[in-house]
């Protein structure tokens, strides 16, 4: 047993190593060769793959449920600190995943960002983001988890932020920073509260001193926080407009491992949420809304990414959803099932962008199973996978999550919604297959169509075997610490295959009917709303500063011009004064009467008034 | 004097010749293999490899799938028979007539 | 469960019982002698192997044997299938017996509806 936490926090401790030696290594002032991020950045993610998969299978061999390794870092005199590593199924499981896929990924940047002036700094900014979200996922603290949640979160806006030239990309690294910072303000508020009334920041000791507390407001904090990081309804659109980073930031942070952290926080989180029902009707309600609104908005986007993005919403939503049943291990299993496909799917429309000459808009594609068969093939796989056809790797999760959901009697609204956006997701999916690669060619003649390079074929076959069998890999070395409802009637069951066979038939007979000649319709609304993203970054964007713009207009206009210069200031007095002014002059007149009466008149007054 | 001041100088030189190497463009070889060439009009050059590896994957997503509906229905169809309720017989749900007590 | 939504909110709105509640009738009413059911597991291997609280539930015994199975064939994780039927088909007969229960309540609410409709009418 001293063993094996020994080389559980040993492993890691030589993975950090691995992963800020190529770090270390830009501190010299020495220009690196443009091979600097394949011979180190790339293969020490991929040792530090291999040295992960030590520790998953130790504790899988030995059955371990938690390991805990804390140093003490600082001590005031009544809080403590301590760098603490949690070793636990979470924990042990996602290091491996997130590294394979951003080994993966990484190899497929090389080739995508390869005429970029600054490849090894786009390498090295999307080390650092590894090692926060490694910090994030291992931390059994959470000082330490902060440190991590905001290293993502300010990796993120830089990567973003990537092509700085372009105003879009400045925009959304933005709008990326704004929105998560308010998400963190509930992280805060929950770690303040955390610290005030339990004195610690310790997940255990959290766990065991909240018993008998009232956590209501401290856990809605810890929501609005997985809001803002997984972009749940409300806190959403910084997720589509990320898009507008290289696509393998997109794949790696904006699709697989960041925005998960906020469900992974909740994971971490759930013994503190698991006996309030309130709290859990909050998940569910809000990750039902979230994976229905973005599942429509992706219906009628035509950006590949944005679909791809949108999806990644969508599914967040579900997962959000399972933390709102009371499941989180299903939820974990979900992130890690969903960072396969959802990884490979971006690398695939990278791919395919990168080929068409940078065009994103799948109207302009087609046919593309001709010429990048390799790439159609897994975009297909991806898109199944996704849909969760049986036995690929998001059928393992995502019915698992809708069998619990149809066994469950928590709330029936929450359930419709869900699965009309599981049926969603699979006209989306089947529209980005029919459009890209199916039909004829609309796209310009003059691409440099080419996907035959290893370091584009690689990183995909490699998550497309991953998407293909983790599903299996990863739930039958899992013992359910939940007992799973096997008992249910055979359309509860079918429930989530049912409704994914009625989008695809829908999807196939309205993708059919664009090869017709149709009359043209104007703009209807139910379209408008999905392709305007439901009006919600119109009305949150530009409705509030409008809104004060015109406020403040007309403070302006009516309280200074109107009330001060023209009734109080001095076009009133100039106003006042007039009528005795024009009657005074009146009566100079020149002439002698006049002056006669004015001076009997003022005469008999001085009179009156003597005597 | 000046002639040791010289010989220095080439000296120098030299060794910044001889540390510097022969002189090389430099190559971008980040991507592995180079980009193509834009074409225009052309057949895409598409090499078999690329084409078993397309059909090797969606071969081996095909056998997965069928192979595991075979051998493992119950994953997607049900594991158990949902009971019937109303089959349930009032003595062994242990419920008396309207006119026991 | 659609069955179940329609008689709680449209059809038997007063009869049909609440399955967050506790059942109103005795487990013992209407049975000549009933059992208590047994434990198999005892607290101490229920302990020993880490359970959490949701699942130390009367077919523990089966996920302890299931859990076994898995440690101790282990690089293969596709060994324990037996053991895992037999831990899920514990698990559906013991649903089964919780729908039962459900039933008989629910069965004996009419009961008592129809009693009373009777006396008021005699």
């Amino acid at each position: 047993m001293q063993s094996t936490s020994l080389m559980m926090s040993s492993s890691l401790l030589i993975i950090f190593a691995f992963l800020t030696t190529p770090l270390i290594s830009t501190m010299t002032t020495k220009p690196h060769s443009h091979n600097w991020s394949i011979i180190w950045v790339k293969n020490s993610v991929k040792m530090s793959f291999m040295i992960s998969l030590l520790p998953l299978i130790l504790f899988i061999n030995e059955g371990l449920e938690t390991i805990i390794t804390t140093w003490s870092w600082m001590n005031t005199s009544t809080f403590d600190i301590s760098i603490s590593f949690k070793f636990d199924l979470y924990s042990v499981i996602f290091t491996p995943v997130a590294l394979y896929v951003t080994w993966s990924i990484l190899e497929f940047a090389s080739w995508y960002m390869h005429s970029d002036p600054v490849m090894n700094r786009f390498f090295k900014y999307l080390l650092l983001f590894l090692i926060a979200m490694l910090i994030l996922v291992t931390s059994n603290n959470m000082f330490q988890l902060f440190i991590g949640w905001e290293g993502v979160g300010i990796m993120s806006f830089l990567l973003i932020g990537w092509w700085y030239g372009r105003a879009d990309a400045n925009v959304a690294a933005i709008q990326a920073v704004v929105y998560n910072r308010v998400g963190d303000i509930g992280l805060i508020l929950f770690m303040a509260w955390i610290a005030m009334n339990l004195n610690s920041w310790e997940m255990n000791q959290m766990f065991t001193l909240a018993e008998n507390k009232d956590l209501t407001l401290p856990l809605l904090g810890l929501i609005l926080a997985a809001t803002g990081k997984s972009a749940q309804f409300g806190l959403h659109p910084w997720l589509p407009s990320a898009m507008e980073g290289p696509t393998p930031v997109s794949a790696l942070l904006h699709s697989s491992t960041m925005v998960v952290a906020g469900i992974f926080l909740l994971i971490r989180m759930s013994p503190l949420m698991e006996n309030n029902p309130f709290i859990l009707t909050t998940c569910l309600c809000l990750g039902a809304l979230t994976t229905l609104f973005t599942a429509i908005c992706a219906l009628t986007q035509n950006d590949i990414k944005k679909i791809v993005a949108f999806s990644t919403s969508s599914q967040l939503g579900l997962m959000m959803v399972t933390i709102g049943l009371n499941q989180p291990q299903l939820a974990f299993l979900h992130i890690c099932t969903h960072a396969f496909f959802k990884a490979m799917l971006f690398l695939c429309s990278g791919s395919l962008i990168h080929s068409l000459n940078d065009e994103q808009d799948i109207r302009k594609m087609g046919g593309m199973h001709f010429l990048t068969p390799f790439t159609s093939s897994s975009l297909t796989l991806g898109s199944l996978a996704l849909t969760g056809t049986p036995f690929l790797a998001g059928f393992f999760s995502k019915d698992a999550i809708i069998e619990s959901m149809n066994t469950s009697y928590l709330n029936a609204w929450a359930l419709l919604l869900t699965l009309i956006a599981t049926s969603f997701t699979a006209i989306y999916s089947l529209r980005i297959v029919y459009f890209v690669t199916m039909g004829y060619p609309r796209f310009n003649p003059l691409s440099p169509i080419n996907e035959n390079s290893k370091p584009v074929i690689n990183p995909i076959k490699r998550l497309a075997w991953g998407s293909i069998i983790a599903g299996l890999i990863i739930t039958s070395n899992m013992t359910p610490m939940k007992n799973p409802v096997m008992t249910m009637p055979s359309y509860a069951k079918m429930a989530a295959l049912i409704v994914t066979v009625i989008g695809l038939i829908t999807a196939l007979e309205m993708a059919r009917n664009t090869s017709k000649q149709l009359n043209i319709y104007p703009k209807q609304t139910p379209h408008l709303c999905s392709s305007m993203l439901g009006f919600y970054p119109l009305i949150t964007h530009r409705l509030p500063t409008k809104l004060t713009l015109q406020l403040g207009q007309n403070i302006a206009s009516q309280t200074i011009d109107m009330t001060w210069l023209e009734k109080i200031g001095p076009k009133a007095t100039s106003t006042m004064n007039l009528p005795l002014i024009t009657t005074t002059s009146n009566a100079q007149k020149g002439m002698i009467k006049a002056y006669l009466m004015l001076f009997i008149l003022t005469f008999t007054l001085a009179m009156a008034l003597l005597i | 004097m000046s002639s040791f001041g010289r010989m220095l100088g080439v000296l120098r030189g030299g060794t910044r010749l001889i540390r510097r190497g022969p002189q090389r463009i430099m190559t971008r070889k980040a991507g592995g293999g180079p980009h193509i060439e834009p074409q225009y009009r052309q057949f895409p050059q598409l090499t078999r490899n690329q084409k078993f590896q397309s059909e090797l994957i969606s071969g081996a997503m095909w056998f997965w799938i069928l192979w595991h509906l075979w051998h493992d229905p119950d994953a997607v169809l049900g594991h158990f028979p949902w009971p019937d309720a109303s089959e349930w017989t009032d003595e062994e749900l242990g419920i008396p007539a309207d006119d026991e007590e | 469960m659609g069955a179940h939504l329609v008689r709680r909110y449209i059809t038997e709105t007063d009869t049909e019982p609440d399955p967050a509640k506790k059942f109103e009738f005795d487990p013992n009413f209407g049975f000549p002698e009933r059992k208590e059911r047994e434990m198999v597991a005892t607290q101490e291997q229920m302990n020993l192997a880490m359970l959490p609280l949701e699942q130390r539930d009367y077919c523990a015994h089966y996920l302890l044997k299931f859990m076994k199975c898995k440690r101790d064939n282990w690089p293969n994780f596709l060994a324990c299938k037996h053991e895992r039927h037999d831990w899920d088909y514990c698990e559906h007969r013991d649903y089964v017996m919780r729908m039962k229960e459900y039933e008989r309540e629910r069965r004996l609410q009419l009961r008592k509806k129809r009693i009373e409709a009777q006396a008021e009418a005699a």
